[in-house]
């Protein structure tokens, strides 16, 4: 009978997870330790902190387990990424750091449908963006395609 | 529930580019007054490119428009889509376009990578791209050609992949020379190439499928760039008569094998490269009037293929939209529209203006792209 291995996850907090490897290879860059063999330690990842770390395992051991529909998968989903958009953007740079592209591209159609409704100002406050126009350059760009500023 | 100020982290460029590629045009050109390095990426060639491929292979068409004449002189249009699944619902917008009363004077080349050529009456031609509403108006041609558009003149539009570049290829006979001359966006110049020998093409406007450019000869099919013919699948009829079309990436052929009879054989080309191969799809059976309004050459008839993820197809036989069912074998009016479907276009943020040399885009940004 094989034994189900676990592996342990250090966050940058000092937490440590402990988790099925099956599940934990959903992160590519754990896969490749996985397979490059030094995982007989936890396994440090000091680029995401436990509370990060606590959505993320919580989205694989979903998506992971067994005869889940796909409509209870997207309702999931859906109500998994009901979170502000800091805590957003954190799981985002998780995901982006323990490369895992599924869960990379669900969150950013999350952020792209959230942009769609928003002006500009409202884009730029929600990424934190520095406006670098001026006056005259932000109002040309928008002359040119006044019709989408409706 | 937060206590504190909550820190928004700095999402790198990469992701960024990765949820901008999920947005549609209009909401990137919104985008592009954010900053100027989100100008920048949205402008980028690279950008362009990689978000047309990915809504134009979106499995579920939902980045397809459908472009009609309205009755009202104006364009129109519409998702693709609901046309197929009626429990969408289907809503007619209208539309600007760069030519006044469209419906009447414009004639619709062809379309490609979410431009579309049209044509006016007096040889102005453009390159519009109706999502972000920008268009190019051609340098006229040198030479003077016959007056008016004439039953000879052909046209075809298309992307030259290798060049990374748009043509629009117009060929004209005088008597028994024919004149050959190609537009190219990127020199936003024209120049005249080689005679076409002995061969007279039939259709009006070229079909674009996978890099080339098909019409319908008197003795098989040409094709564009170097000329190649092809044979067609035939009844043997002197008084056959085909129309081109294009089904997904694939060429077809609605093909009647005497004027005036009631059914059609819609067939479908694969080319594997070597091997050029015809499959007959289906027939279409119309009631007696549409069969005859179809067949006569004195209208010019775009025929436009979809085939949606249930196996069926979308014909547009103007100013009928059609379904048929390869599964039922049925062929139904999907519901009436008003107004006459004209072409099958793609949102893209291809910009005609800043592809061709002489454009520059208004605002230059100092930072040189990486």
């Amino acid at each position: 009978m094989s034994s189900t291995k676990l592996l342990t996850l250090k966050t940058s907090d000092g937490e440590e997870f402990k988790l099925d490897e099956a599940v934990a290879v959903k992160s590519q860059a754990i896969k490749n330790m996985v397979e490059d063999d030094c995982v007989s330690n936890a396994i440090p990842l000091p680029n995401v902190d436990s509370k990060t770390m606590t959505k993320v395992i919580e989205y694989w051991k979903k998506h992971s387990e067994e005869g889940v529909s796909k409509d209870q998968l997207n309702d999931f989903d859906k109500g998994f990424l009901e979170v502000h958009h800091s805590v957003l953007y954190d799981l985002l740079l998780a995901a982006n750091y323990l490369n895992d592209k599924e869960l990379v591209d669900v969150i950013c159609q999350e952020v792209a449908d959230r942009i769609k409704g928003k002006t500009p100002e409202e884009i730029r406050k929600e990424f934190d963006i520095k406006n670098d126009f001026t006056p005259e350059e932000e109002e040309k760009i928008r002359q040119e395609n006044a019709w989408a500023f409706d | 529930m937060a206590d504190s100020i909550s820190i928004i982290p700095v999402l790198p460029n990469e992701i960024i580019k990765e949820i901008l590629l999920k947005l549609p045009p209009n909401s990137l050109l919104k985008c592009m007054c954010v900053s100027k390095s989100w100008l920048q990426l949205i402008s980028s060639p690279h950008f362009v490119k990689t978000h047309l491929k990915l809504t134009a292979n979106d499995k579920g068409c939902s980045h397809h428009r459908v472009l009609f004449r309205g009755l009202e002189r104006n364009f129109k249009f519409c998702c693709l889509p609901p046309l197929f699944y009626k429990e969408q619902s289907f809503e007619l917008l209208d539309m600007d376009s760069p030519v006044e009363n469209p419906t009447f004077s414009a004639y619709i080349v062809g379309s490609t990578n979410g431009l579309i050529c049209l044509f006016k009456r007096k040889r102005e031609t453009f390159l519009w791209n109706p999502t972000i509403r920008k268009s190019k108006e051609l340098p006229k041609l040198q030479v003077d050609l016959t007056l008016g558009c004439s039953y000879y003149c052909k046209y075809g539009f298309g992307y030259d992949e290798l060049h990374d570049d748009y043509k629009v290829v117009y060929i004209d006979y005088y008597g028994n020379s024919s004149y050959i001359n190609i537009y190219s966006l990127r020199t936003d110049s024209w120049r005249t190439v080689n005679e076409l020998q002995d061969i007279f093409l039939v259709n009006s406007s070229g079909k674009f499928v996978n890099g080339k450019l098909y019409w319908v000869s008197s003795t098989g099919i040409g094709i564009n760039n170097t000329w190649g013919k092809l044979e067609l699948p035939s009844c043997g009829e002197v008084d056959s008569h085909f129309i081109l079309g294009v089904v997904g990436s694939d060429l077809s052929l609605i093909y009647t094998c005497r004027l005036g009879t009631t059914t059609s054989d819609v067939w479908i080309m694969k080319d594997c490269g070597v091997n050029v191969s015809w499959t007959k799809l289906f027939t279409i059976k119309y009631p007696q009037n549409d069969g005859l309004y179809m067949c006569s050459p004195i209208f010019t008839f775009s025929i436009h293929f979809h085939e949606s993820n249930k196996g069926e197809f979308l014909l547009f036989l103007p100013p009928l939209i059609m379904i048929y069912d390869g599964s039922t074998r049925q062929l139904e009016h999907a519901d009436d529209v008003k107004g006459c479907p004209a072409k099958i276009y793609v949102e893209s943020l291809v910009n005609p203006l800043t592809i061709s040399g002489r454009g520059r885009r208004s605002l230059e940004t100092s930072q040189s792209l990486s």
